[in-house]
């Protein structure tokens, strides 16, 4: 539970920021400048801080749509990102984001007029080009609704540009912003899936892989689209049975017309980022594997990659069409 | 008074900086710390087995952050060790002895903010802080002030990390109780009132210090290698990185059985990699 609100005193009057420190009223709030002066400080410990995040209401001045990295996309010509909260609630040990900020502390961007304008501008500048926008990058797309409210604003938004898609990626079973309304056809809720056994260990604090299936096969049958993220796959003894077995367990029991999209991707760092994780969790098994570091990109190496994601298509393949399933290598 | 330790056998876990001699009182009784010596330049006093050490500083900013420094010096403190700074302070309402946990300290006179200490919101009050040059006599905002905390936490962070950094304050006087009436006997109780709460914080604390003593802890082991063969700087670090992940993967395996067959550095780490390869096939994430 947040139990400490950090607000730029430029947002203090804001909507948004009024309704979520209404929202967690048992928070005690403090006003500040800016985010970057608490969030970029040097020498926090991610380690300690992530055991009690605060959370930081900011406002977002610029570089509010990003090209997403190439490899990322599905397979709209144009695929962009947009990320209007830095950090997680879960601590998945393998995610990127421990070692892309030096805080755990959550920033939420309360401005999302400017985010929605922002994207709006993007859309009529690429005019009849296929677009997809991700949310969740930076974050989960979804479990932290109940308190932002983004999401919802986010479908909202997205109902008036229907030919443009719209991806919220997540681990979330907070699913009511979504089975509450009638859904719309551009929006792909796409889950981050793993073996049971595997999420187990490595999804800290996030719902379990049966939960998550549950909730992501009750979506379709309410007629939205979900995708299916295998990403990063997780190497380990007896991996095939295990992705084999989730494959099945998901595909049993799922219209299969309202899969949007499989995706699978290796595990894979930057060089410096793997090297602060692993500093970070110097026990952690997942990170005592003896990786290989070639071209600055720290991986399970080509062999293991290649299995592995041979290996995940051939077992799609059994469920699904091949145009359904990409390979994401960012 | 005892004698001045080898500063290799005092194992800290605790830097406490206080500005006065009646606000460090209750906490040499609390935590039976005795003087280390009369030739120093801040009075120091240290428990060696339960790892606490304190340092009276002075009034004011720049003593705070000298005295912390001094301490630093004095002991070679370890960069998991907490630094904590406890005193009186100002506060725009009563109760006079309230325990804070100041989260964010602010120098209104070169308008920094810092943001110290891993968050004890669930067994303390937190609140911001102001550190001024003078005594604050208005209580113009609803937060607490101080003279020594910001000077304190710009220097402690650099020897530590930011989330074992902390603030304490017990509000000593308020508008209806002004800071003229009070006195050395009233600081000193106003901590001993607050001693089982402390107690708890220290808890808490020392968990983390311990936490975060295992992170960055490298046995003794390896320092035999290092000793033994010529590493370069780079072999060293490579080495290192190598031995976490053995000794993570095979946390009974013996490293000497593992490097009999070595006789250099780079055959050492190649021992090490080899055998984290065979395991591969095997591997379990737990």
């Amino acid at each position: 539970m947040i139990d400490s609100i950090f607000v730029e005193r430029e947002v203090l009057d804001h909507p948004v920021a009024q309704e979520i420190c209404k929202r967690l009223k048992h928070a005690d709030i403090f006003e500040i400048e800016r985010y970057q002066e608490m969030f970029n400080r040097r020498k926090q410990n991610f380690r300690i801080q992530k055991q009690n995040p605060a959370l930081i209401l900011a406002k977002k001045h610029d570089n509010f749509v990003l090209p997403a990295p190439s490899g990322f996309g599905i397979d709209a010509q144009k695929n962009y990102y947009f990320s209007h909260m830095y950090n997680c609630i879960y601590d998945c040990r393998y995610c990127f984001l421990q070692g892309m900020y030096s805080s755990a502390n959550y920033v939420l961007f309360v401005n999302y007029e400017d985010f929605f304008k922002a994207i709006s501008d993007t859309i009529f500048e690429n005019n009849n080009k296929s677009m997809t926008f991700f949310s969740g990058y930076d974050c989960d797309s979804l479990a932290f609704e109940k308190i932002t409210g983004f999401a919802e604003k986010a479908l909202e938004f997205f109902t008036n540009f229907s030919s443009v898609e719209l991806e919220l990626r997540t681990k979330s079973i907070v699913s009511d912003t979504l089975l509450n309304r009638s859904p719309i056809s551009n929006c792909v809720v796409a889950y981050s899936l793993a073996p049971s056994n595997v999420a187990a260990i490595l999804d800290n604090k996030a719902p379990s892989i049966d939960r998550r299936i549950n909730v992501l096969q009750k979506l379709a049958k309410n007629g939205w689209s979900v995708g299916l993220r295998f990403d990063p796959l997780i190497y380990c003894s007896g991996w095939e049975k295990l992705y084999s077995e989730l494959i099945h367990k998901i595909f049993n029991d799922i219209n299969i017309e309202q899969v949007h999209s499989v995706s699978h991707g290796p595990l894979r760092y930057p060089k410096e980022m793997y090297k602060k994780i692993t500093s970070l969790y110097p026990d952690d098994k997942l990170f005592s594997f003896p990786m290989e570091a070639k071209d600055g990109i720290v991986s399970y190496g080509k062999e293991i990659e290649e299995e592995m994601s041979s290996f995940l298509q051939f077992e799609l393949e059994k469920y699904t069409t091949r145009n359904k399933i990409f390979r994401c290598l960012v | 008074m005892i004698e001045l330790p080898d500063i290799r056998d005092v194992d800290l876990k605790i830097c406490w900086v206080i500005a006065l001699e009646p606000e460090a009182k209750p906490l040499i009784d609390l935590f039976d710390l005795h003087p280390l010596s009369n030739n120093l330049n801040f009075p120091v006093y240290i428990n060696p087995k339960s790892g606490h050490a304190l340092v009276i500083s002075g009034i004011g900013s720049s003593k705070a952050a000298a005295a912390a420094t001094y301490l630093k010096m004095l002991f070679n403190v370890q960069r998991y060790v907490a630094w904590i700074n406890i005193g009186i302070a100002g506060f725009c309402e009563e109760p006079i002895g309230q325990l804070f946990q100041a989260i964010k300290v602010h120098d209104t006179a070169r308008k920094t903010s810092y943001f110290p200490g891993f968050r004890l919101s669930k067994i303390v009050k937190c609140q911001t802080l102001h550190t001024v040059a003078q005594p604050e006599t208005k209580y113009s905002e609803a937060v607490l002030f101080d003279m020594e905390a910001s000077g304190f936490c710009e220097i402690a962070s650099m020897f530590s990390c930011n989330e074992l950094v902390f603030v304490l304050k017990i509000v000593s006087d308020t508008p209806k109780s002004p800071v003229s009436l009070v006195s050395r006997e009233a600081i000193t109780q106003l901590i001993y009132q607050n001693k089982n709460k402390l107690r708890g914080i220290i808890s808490r604390i020392e968990k983390l210090v311990n936490d975060e003593k295992k992170r960055l802890h490298v046995p003794e082991e390896v320092y035999q290698y290092f000793e033994r063969y010529h590493f370069t700087q780079s072999n060293r670090y490579r080495f290192l990185q190598a031995y976490k992940k053995w000794k993570s993967a095979f946390p009974d395996g013996k490293l000497a059985r593992t490097l009999a067959a070595g006789n250099s550095a780079s055959e050492l780490i190649s021992n090490l990699e080899s055998e984290l390869f065979l395991a591969v096939k095997d591997w379990k994430l737990k």
